[in-house]
């Protein structure tokens, strides 16, 4: 019966087979299935076993699968070589964290750090103290990219559509679009990026230029104005960059730029100007501001005269600047129509300006137009003290000569069907971008669409390829800073999922012999060697080691005079003929204006999933995950709205839905919309509100004619700090200088009542005696600190409700107070962490003991003790303490396991947690003491906050060393303690704030000197 | 035993109903007990267990996730929790000083109430002493609050009142059991001699500890339960001393004040009696004891919850006065803020309830309505619910650094809990009302006048 069954069998299959199929795609025969199946072995060489095949090579091919399947439960191996530690290597300590010279950029930002890296994971980012730009602080984005990278949700697979791929099969895409594009000479090909500031990455984008001429490379960067050199700027034309000298400028005009915080340079900026800020006994010592703003910035918070103006009243303001300073040849007389306040913040500031010729300095904001940076540009000349301007690019031999065109070049011709393939390199057009719906629907006519990046985004959604980028602490790279420095940026460790750089990417699509980012960036340099940048019997690998560790470029950047007379030689515009500029006339006040601004802690978006920058509170509103329409309390009023209340903003037929906030210090009829926010795809839910639905080109970043309706619900707003007025309190001391100068606030100082405890006094222990001191006066509310801490300290998200509920982990907060009118207030910024009180109101409370004192004068928490009573916390008066009311902290997701601290306990439940001052690093340099025999020095120990901060307004050291950096802060007539009528005896003491108003009579008297 | 003398019935309402004969004593009381489930009770206990319940899934929900499902955040630490923790022990002093104080000040009309508000005071602290557990963040490691001799050799750190609590508590609790228990003997004994089957017999007689009623019982009994009695004294005003210490210890204005004690005290004492008089009314009409609990006895606890309300007025008088006298601004602005300030209707009701209301009592009519006192008894208790809210919660939302400043409400497990501890009260309530006989036949038979008197 047997037989005939087989048979049958046999024919039938002959006839029909059946269709076994491995899975639903093969079934549906998709040809990207096919592709897929045949490449998945196609970086191990070929698909199938060559020729015939015999006995022994099916056992060796047995005997080799068997042996490699236990592998294939493991990741990819790394291509690259590594070498197991044979032999421990000389220097690396388990325990003891390495330091490798890195730098990051980020818009037109380049900061130079330091990379913490504990047995190969990199866990805290640091700026470096020898790079230019850094100073050995960090922008609050720096802080956040070690979280960005661990992120789980990073791009982690090549994707062919929607389906997983493999870099093999995207390098025979490569190999297929380099033909095409030799056929036609790139014609058709585009290159869309972010700004470059990399060298070896501009050359790479020059040689894809070079071999296929028809290409073109477009730039694009969201947070950016885009300013055309027609606007008639001097030294604007990318990328050349301006750099002034802050701590020459006695007298500085802030025209709406946020120059402390968030330009190119600011870190360097606000250590300059932090310099002039503390008065050190001569009037002249400290510098004076003046900001005209639409909202309250960091900057502007620091001004000693602040002017709330409309963003699109500051060219007449600057105009009215200009003719005030008598520079107008054309029109003196023209009015302007400027309300009494600005008129009179004008009168003061020329006035100010014209006494200090030389030594004053007028700065326009980024997001203005021309026409303002043209009047600066002027006025500044005109006074003797034009930034020091540095085209970068000049710098560098190779590369500098490419020149990117925009993206609105690119949407036109995609539009018009010019484009046939278009690569992106990590930047997100199709969000952020004016019209952005125009970007998707010019995409969608290209033919081939790849983008490469750190997260699959919006724009990569549209795109045929998603090519996983690595992160910079995963690749070899270069950057330049804002004024010419150059550093090697060098990985510290391999990419988690086996992302690419973007130089290797592109190397791909170049074919080139260098495939790897590290062999591409060394040749780089070793080119620039070669052509004379070492000069002449340097040894380049010297050099390249030199460079490395120091994580800067030495050579003579600053005295190129080569590069200065260039720069000086450039049209200046101040000829006599063409020295008309037509001075603009005031808009009306009454149309209600919308500015579009960068999220102070979002920036363009790209760093939705970043928990730390999501929950970093705004530093005026304290805002945290989202943003709101910000307006003034008088428009508020006019409209009927109170804070969290919904409206509905519209503009040439787009509406968003958004809750508003008030804003002290705000422009009237002026609302501020912060971009960044409301990303649809960042991996977790949308977080606030996308405005950019109502930007198109040319009003990208301020328009007029919107409307706003008050929607009639409310919409949850996580507040950190949701009382903003000082109730009387002697919590921020702030003096005008003549005050502060004044023999009577010394005096007052001593007039202490003296205070008793029930207590016996502690005895003074032997040994260093910790204390920190925080000027007021240099601290410009930046955050860095807030962040810095939640990096070293392992501190949890909580995400937006928690925040809401008060529940924020934060252990150095930032307390933001207005004060006086609120049209006009004062601002002030007070980062409270623990005060490490010597009578601390937390330690008797604790039923167990929970919170102890050290001798070392450190009010310690001890998290294995405490059982949760919440006590400490209720009493105490600072409240810095924090409660891990939930698990915060995330056990489970795996990568993020790498970002921790391994020096401080993750904490679990249950447990209260606070500022320790970093006693992790205490203890580290304390045994490094013990080890070495070497005593502790003044500044060995830098807590987290204080080495991040730009101004250096965090001082930490020995108290009981009467020399210390911190006695000797504490010794000044500034310093005080907060609610020091408690008696609790903070560790942590305060710096008066100054402000430098000036004197009104001397003003006076002195106006009529004041014209140039 | 009480030592009872017999005053003139004239002069005042008695004690006891006119026609009470000793018989009815025992017959009616342990009738409670004896007769069939009334289905009354069984819908009464059965709702009250649907409220324990709900205090099980609350307490499981907070075990699995955490303190986070309950609304305290910083500066608002404590929260309900807190509250609850003061609210029900302040409950349970009525029960210890009824038991203790008035038998030392010979007010013989606590009898009849002494036992069922020794149950309550029990009942009260139990629910109370949940609270402080509940509301660690590591509930799990509760025991480190006691001085046990850990193999770490680490002591709890004893200069905190939450440390004393501990003790307090703990001390109130025990002391409570002990008193209620040794009150309830002879009438253990009487239910055993009344009881019919085998099976109850050996209930009640283990419970009576072998109680035979005889002379030298009757005198070691009397002793030992004077000196419960002196015993328990001392902690109506301790527990609730030290539970305020918790908060006059600690520097937040509005908790730092030497006033605490004292006014705590009262404001115990004053939500007890306005508990028994929320609880007694309804068992006094279903259960039909108006003979025992008369109209004197309802006088006299509104009169006390009148005095005690005077005194309660008077600490938040005292408060309000020392903030303005003393120059502190932070003292002014907590006073001005419980007022003017976002919380401000918690000021408004606890004026109303705890000042206002107890006035009513001036009037003799007031006093002995029963509709005028049980609402007055709601409104006594609500109000002093919300003056340990106004405490707790309010004092600490706005402190010292308003850059810190927060606000606070209670989410749904907060109210769970709470009602959920309604339940527990009231199911075990129930149940003592079942099982126990709720009035102390022993001491309510040396009331009854004596029968020669009677046939005179």
């Amino acid at each position: 019966m047997g037989k005939p069954v087989l048979v049958q069998i046999g024919n039938s299959t002959a006839r029909q087979a059946p269709r076994y199929w491995r899975t639903l795609a093969e079934y549906q025969n998709q040809e990207s299935f096919a592709e897929q199946s045949s490449a998945e072995f196609a970086h191990a060489g070929s698909d199938s076993i060559p020729g015939p095949v015999s006995r022994r090579t099916v056992l060796s091919y047995l005997a080799a699968s068997a042996g490699l399947a236990g592998l294939s439960a493991c990741t990819a191996l790394p291509e690259r070589e590594i070498v197991p530690f044979v032999q421990q290597p000389e220097f690396l300590v388990p325990g003891r964290p390495r330091h490798y010279a890195t730098a990051m950029q980020l818009g037109d930002r380049v900061d130079g750090l330091l990379a913490e890296t504990h047995l190969g994971r990199p866990t805290k980012l640091e700026g470096n103290p020898s790079h230019p730009a850094s100073l050995g602080a960090t922008s609050i984005f720096a802080q956040a990219e070690i979280l960005t990278l661990w992120d789980p949700y990073r791009a982690a697979t090549v994707r062919r559509g929607r389906n997983t791929s493999t870099w093999g099969a995207f390098a025979e895409e490569a190999g297929r679009i380099r033909e095409s594009l030799q056929r036609d000479s790139g014609r058709g090909f585009r290159l869309l990026t972010g700004a470059i500031r990399s060298p070896s990455m501009r050359a790479s984008i020059g040689e894809i230029l070079r071999q296929f001429p028809e290409a073109r490379w477009h730039t694009f960067e969201a947070a950016h104005r885009e300013l055309p050199p027609a606007a008639g700027t001097s030294f604007h034309p990318h990328p050349m960059q301006p750099v002034y000298r802050i701590a020459d400028a006695d007298v500085i005009v802030s025209l709406d730029a946020d120059f402390l915080h968030g330009i190119a340079g600011s870190i360097a900026y606000a250590r300059e100007f932090a310099s002039r800020r503390r008065p050190s006994g001569e009037q002249s010592s400290m510098n004076r501001l003046y900001v005209a703003e639409p909202t309250p910035s960091v900057t502007g918070s620091c001004a000693d005269h602040r002017l709330a103006a409309r963003c699109d009243a500051i060219p007449s303001i600057a105009g009215a600047l200009y003719e005030e300073l008598g520079l107008s040849s054309t029109t003196p007389e023209v009015a302007l129509d400027l309300d009494a306040a600005a008129r009179e913040w004008v009168r003061r500031a020329a006035a100010d300006l014209g006494r200090n010729r030389g030594r004053s300095l007028v700065i326009p904001g980024a997001f203005q137009p021309g026409l303002v940076h043209q009047l600066a540009d002027r006025m500044n000349r005109a006074l003797g003290s034009e930034p020091h301007a540095v085209p970068w690019t000049d710098l560098v031999h190779e590369g500098g000569s490419v020149e990117s065109a925009t993206l609105r070049g690119l949407i036109d011709d995609m539009e018009a069907g010019a484009v046939h393939t278009l690569l992106i390199l990590d930047t997100n057009p199709a969000y952020s971008a004016p019209d952005a719906m125009r970007v998707t629907h010019a995409m969608e006519k290209v033919a081939l669409r790849l983008h490469a990046g750190l997260y699959e985004t919006e724009t990569s959604r549209l795109c045929h390829w998603n090519l996983p980028m690595a992160h910079f602490l995963e690749s070899w790279g270069d950057l330049c800073a804002y004024d010419g420095t150059c550093s090697i940026v060098q990985p510290t460790i391999r990419p988690l999922n086996g992302q690419k750089p973007a130089l290797e990417i592109l190397a791909m699509l170049l074919g080139s012999l260098l495939t790897t980012d590290g062999e591409i960036v060394r040749a780089y340099w070793q080119r620039e060697a070669a052509n004379g940048l070492l000069g002449e019997g340097a040894n380049f690998e010297e050099f390249w080691r030199r460079s490395l560790r120091d994580g800067v470029i030495r050579r003579g950047i600053q005295g190129n005079s080569e590069v200065d007379a260039r720069f000086k030689n450039l049209p200046s515009g101040t000829s006599a003929a063409e020295g008309r500029i037509a001075l603009p006339r005031k808009p009306s006040e009454s149309e209600l204006e919308l500015v579009f601004r960068p999220d102070p802690t979002m920036y363009d978006g790209r760093y939705t999933n970043n928990g730390w920058l999501q929950e970093l509170p705004n530093p005026i509103t304290s805002l945290t995950w989202g943003n709101a329409a910000i307006l003034s309390a008088g428009t508020a009023r006019r409209l009927g709205l109170e804070n969290g209340d919904a409206v509905e903003i519209g503009l040439g037929g787009k509406q968003i839905e958004i809750p508003v906030w008030i804003v002290p210090g705000h422009a009237e009829n002026s609302i501020v919309l912060h971009l960044g926010n409301g990303r649809e795809r960042a991996g977790g839910e949308r977080v606030g509100v996308d405005v950019n639905p109502l930007r198109s080109w040319g009003t990208e970043w301020n328009t007029r004619g919107a409307t706003i309706r008050k929607l009639g619900y409310q919409l949850p707003l996580a507040i950190r700090q949701q009382h903003q007025n000082m109730e009387n309190r002697d919590l921020i001391r702030s003096w005008t200088l003549d005050e502060a100068l004044s023999k009577e606030k010394t005096a007052s100082a001593a007039l202490k009542p003296e205070l008793l405890s029930l207590y016996p006094e502690r005895p003074i222990h032997e040994g260093p005696q910790w204390g920190m001191s925080i000027d007021l006066s240099a601290c410009i509310g930046c955050g860095a600190c807030t962040i810095a801490c939640q990096a070293e300290n392992n501190i949890s998200v909580v995400g937006a409700e928690e925040v809401r509920r008060g529940r924020i982990m934060h252990w150095i907060r930032l307390d933001t107070y207005f004060e006086g009118d609120p049209a006009a207030p004062g601002i002030y910024h007070q980062p409270v962490p623990c005060m490490q009180c010597e009578n601390a109101p937390c330690e008797v409370v604790c039923p167990v003991g929970a919170t102890a004192h050290s001798e070392e004068g450190l009010n310690q928490m001890v998290y294995n003790r405490c059982v949760g009573t919440r006590y400490c916390s209720n009493n105490c008066p600072y409240k810095v303490r924090r409660f891990n009311f939930f698990q915060y902290a995330d056990y489970e997701t795996s990568s993020l396991k790498g970002q921790r601290n391994p020096d401080v306990s993750v904490r679990s439940r249950g447990v209260m947690e606070k500022c320790t001052y970093c006693v992790q690093r205490i203890e580290a340099a304390k045994i490094r003491s013990k080890v070495s025999g070497e005593p502790l020095t003044d500044g060995q120990i830098v807590t987290a906050c204080q080495q991040v901060c730009p101004t250096q307004a965090i001082v930490f050291g020995n108290i009981a060393d009467p020399g210390s950096k911190v006695s000797q802060a504490k010794a000044g007539a500034r310093n005080y303690t907060l609610l020091e009528e408690l008696n609790t005896r903070p560790r942590t003491s305060y710096l008066a704030c100054i402000r430098n108003p000036g004197d009104t009579l001397a003003d006076a008297r002195n106006a009529k000197e004041g014209s140039v | 035993m009480p030592v009872l003398r017999q005053l003139d019935p004239l002069e005042r309402p008695s004690v006891i109903g006119e026609n009470v004969r000793y018989d009815d004593v025992n017959l009616r009381i342990a009738g409670i007990v004896t007769a069939p489930t009334p289905k009354g009770w069984l819908i009464g206990f059965g709702v009250a267990f649907l409220f324990v319940m709900l205090f099980m899934a609350a307490v499981t929900y907070l075990f699995a996730r955490g303190i986070g499902i309950w609304g305290v955040n910083v500066p608002v630490a404590w929260g309900f929790a807190i509250v609850n923790f003061v609210w029900w022990i302040g409950i349970g002093h009525a029960g210890t000083l009824i038991s203790a104080i008035l038998l030392l000040l010979h007010q013989e009309w606590r009898t009849s109430i002494n036992r069922f508000t020794e149950a309550m005071t029990l009942f009260a602290v139990a629910c109370a002493g949940v609270f402080p557990i509940l509301h660690l963040g590591r509930p799990w490691f509760f025991y480190w609050l006691f001085p046990y001799p850990s193999e770490m050799q680490i002591w709890p750190q004893f200069r905190s009142p939450l440390m004393w609590d501990v003790f307090a508590v703990s001390t109130y609790g025990t002391v409570s059991l002990l008193f209620w228990y040794v009150g309830l003997i002879p009438d253990f004994a009487t239910m055993r001699d009344l009881a019919r089957t085998r099976g109850k017999q050996m209930l009640w007689g283990v419970l009576a500890l072998g109680w035979r009623g005889s002379a030298h019982h009757w005198k070691q009994y009397q002793m030992a339960y004077l000196l419960l009695a002196g015993l328990a004294t001392p902690l109506v005003v301790s527990v609730h001393s030290i539970v305020s210490l918790d908060f006059s210890v600690g520097i937040v204005p509005g908790w730092h004040s030497t006033i605490f004690p004292p006014y705590f005290v009262a404001g115990a004492i004053f939500s007890g009696f306005a508990m028994v008089v929320t609880l007694i009314l309804p068992i006094r009409h279903f259960y039909h004891l108006e003979d025992f609990i008369t109209i004197r006895h309802l006088d006299n606890m509104a009169k006390i919850l009148l005095v005690t309300g005077l005194i309660v007025g008077y600490g938040y008088l005292m408060e309000t006065f020392i903030a303005w006298y003393s120059g502190n601004i932070f003292e002014r602005f907590m006073v001005l803020n419980r007022i003017l300030g976002p919380y401000w209707w918690v000021w408004a009701l606890v004026v109303i309830c705890n000042v206002m209301t107890p006035q009513v009592f001036w009037s003799k009519r007031m006093r002995v309505n029963l509709p005028v006192l049980f609402a007055a008894s709601l409104a006594i208790n609500v109000g002093m619910w919300v003056e340990r809210y106004m405490i707790v919660v309010v004092s600490l939302h706005r402190d010292f650094m308003p850059g810190a400043w927060g606000m606070y409400s209670g989410t749904i497990w907060d109210w769970s809990t709470l009602l959920g501890t309604f339940g527990l009260f009231l199911a075990l309530l129930f149940l003592f009302i079942r099982g126990v006989p709720m009035l102390s036949m022993a001491e309510l038979r040396e009331l009854v006048p004596s029968p020669r008197k009677e046939r005179k």
